[in-house]
């Protein structure tokens, strides 16, 4: 039976207890739902709004009834807040969060490395913000509540699923009794104890590392500003690692690692937790009061399904793939995964695309996170060195990196950026790609250029697909109507962007005045390139100079999972 | 020094000695990055460079 779990005190956030409402399956209604979500995390909210966003409607399952305790997923990376932003949620996250640029990385006691992670002016988000997941979540869910089309289900704990080739069906407990639940599809976003991942049978496959954190927020008063800061072997963890980030209401992350002969249960004690906070402020002059608000253990693992997709099943967030926690990639890519899978989940349920489409979901996000593996094993090595080897080694370098500066980008924590979908099948005519000098390439993300205060790029992109015509001279090419009428689906239409170096209109599309030419630059557009973009705001195809027949030929092609017909 | 790795090339170093110094094992490491030294210093070629880089490690220690 899903058990209700509202004993969580905070000094800070009032956990909202969702109530249980009896699902209409329990009184003999059964229907075949669109999209069931098991999961009701941050990932799995994120992918429920951005189908709601493509007019789909979904069931969200949970076996709580509250959001998660703890800081845990504190990072947002600016390609994180331009998901969010595109379901609606961007300045709400803005409003709360804490943006961040630098950090800093010490060895016993020494200064060794400066992070600065660029912040040009064109862009519309910071590259880092702190927020705690209980907000994240909150957020998320707080939306959720305003859309129709969403059905939240809280204590409505999953305990088998099966599926064929027509879709899924779901075993649900709840405290009114047990039902069965039936989907074209189901969204896995049921975490790294994924219960649906387990009944399938599956297992992620990969590596764990020896090292151990202790991950303790607490309540405190300072001034000192918003950045990351890492103490290798310092004076109140000796041979050992702590980080420390600042999030909202005074609240501090310390992470710190343990031994890994020492009991875990029993560093977890409040006295001991006590006993090391106290030691670590000290180090770095904190002197004032403070309070214990939540405590927690972590290892680290680079761990994922070989597929994330299996039959009707898609796998997002954690439930797919464990990540490091070193390099903010968990939750930044677990959005990913989402905005990735819904929007092709929809074309897919609205008739305006071939099931194909969905293998190409598991070919970008494991990509992805094939790449997160190889940046994340480098920082987690240093983080937490698995072997004697590479102890010594990082000894060596943060010894001269006191000094020196040829050892310092070693340092560099590496953080989460996001990944071009380079080999994707939607990824397409990269001989046109390769007649680009710059600019961001075919699978890459836009750049979300900022326009204005509030005003970007991103604050222009439609639903559906969008294009971004770059004119020097306002002279449109009038068969680009065409692709306003060839590339719309359903009740989907296509945007057309025009970049124009003079001010200018046109009938049915948006016009941006580039005057100092400066996005023209960021794309390394010329008179009349065009780029095609998919609703999840990677790049198709680009063009120096637009070809409309091969525009529609990439846009039909990424309907049909980047076949050609 | 004017010749230096770039960050690939010194990650990539970081890892082979890392594997080297476990190879060896805790009794002989001291013997090996001894022995390490000398043969880069033969290759080397050059005391001013080679005195240069026992400043660079003596500092800090």
């Amino acid at each position: 039976m899903a058990q209700a779990e509202l004993n969580r005190k905070s000094l800070y956030f009032d956990y909202p207890e969702y109530p249980f409402v009896r699902p209409a399956e329990l009184d003999g209604e059964s229907q075949r739902h669109p999209v069931v979500i098991v999961g009701a995390g941050p990932i799995g909210m994120t992918a429920a709004l951005e189908l709601a966003r493509h007019g789909i409607r979904t069931v969200v399952l949970d076996d709580k009834n509250t959001v998660n305790e703890g800081s845990r997923a504190v990072c947002i990376a600016r390609h994180s807040m331009e998901c969010l932003q595109q379901i609606g949620l961007g300045e709400t996250f803005e409003k709360s969060a804490l943006p961040w640029t630098r950090g800093s990385s010490y060895y016993q006691d020494k200064l060794v490395y400066r992070l600065r992670m660029p912040h040009p002016e064109s862009e519309r988000y910071y590259p880092m913000y702190n927020l705690q997941q209980q907000y994240i979540e909150k957020y998320l869910i707080d939306k959720a509540g305003e859309n129709d089309l969403i059905e939240m289900r809280w204590q409505n704990k999953v305990t088998d699923i099966r599926q064929d080739q027509n879709g899924v069906t779901l075993d649900v407990e709840t405290p009114g009794g047990n039902y069965t639940l039936d989907s074209r599809f189901i969204l896995a976003a049921d975490g790294a104890h994924s219960v649906i991942r387990r009944q399938l049978g599956l297992r992620l496959k990969g590596d764990a590392y020896e090292g151990r954190y202790v991950i303790v927020d607490i309540q405190m008063k300072s001034d000192y500003p918003t950045e990351r800061r890492a103490f290798f072997d310092p004076s109140s963890n000796p041979g050992l690692t702590i980080l420390i980030h600042k999030q909202p209401h005074d609240i501090w992350r310390i992470d710190y690692q343990i031994d890994a002969d020492v009991d875990e249960q029993e560093e977890l004690e409040e006295s001991n937790i006590r006993r090391r906070i106290s030691s670590i402020l000290k180090m770095i002059g904190e002197t004032g009061p403070w309070k214990l608000e939540w405590r927690s253990v972590y290892k680290a693992f680079s761990l994922a399904l070989d597929d994330y997709r299996l039959g009707k099943t898609l796998f997002i967030g954690d439930a797919a793939h464990l990540v490091p926690i070193f390099g903010v990639r968990g939750l930044n890519s677990g959005l990913a995964d989402a905005m990735n899978a819904a929007w092709k989940l929809a074309y897919v349920l609205h008739g305006w695309a071939d099931e194909t489409l969905l293998d190409s979901y598991s070919v970008e996000r494991r990509g992805a996170t094939m790449d997160v593996f190889e940046n994340a094993v480098k920082t987690t090595k240093f983080m937490t060195p698995p072997t004697r080897g590479h102890g010594l080694m990082r000894e060596t370098v943060l010894s001269l990196a006191i000094s020196n500066e040829f050892p310092r980008p070693l340092i560099n924590p590496r953080q989460s950026l996001p990944y071009t979908y380079i080999e994707s099948p939607l990824a397409m005519f990269h001989n046109r790609d390769a007649e680009f000098s710059g600019g961001p390439g075919v699978g890459a993300p836009i750049v979300c250029h900022r326009i204005g205060e509030k005003d970007s790029l991103l604050d222009h992109i439609g639903i559906g697909f969008s294009g971004l015509l770059f004119t020097k001279t306002g002279d449109i090419d009038p068969q680009v109507t065409v692709l306003l009428e060839e590339l719309a689906v359903g009740d989907e239409s296509f945007t057309l962007i025009i970049i124009s170096r003079i001010s200018s209109s046109y009938p049915n599309a948006t016009v941006l005045h580039d005057a100092d030419g400066k996005i023209f630059t960021s794309y390394a557009a010329a008179d009349n390139s065009f780029y095609l973009v998919r609703p999840d705001r990677h790049i198709t195809a680009r063009w120096k100079d637009i070809n409309i027949g091969e525009v529609k030929q990439a846009f039909k092609q990424s309907l049909s999972g980047g076949v050609s017909e | 020094m004017s010749k230096q790795l770039s960050e690939e090339e010194l990650e990539l170093a970081l890892e082979m000695l890392a594997e080297a110094i476990n190879a060896a094992g805790a009794e002989k490491e001291t013997l090996l990055l001894s022995k390490l030294c000398f043969t880069l210093a033969n290759e080397l070629a050059d005391l001013g460079i080679l005195q240069a880089a026992i400043d660079t490690a003596e500092r800090d220690l």
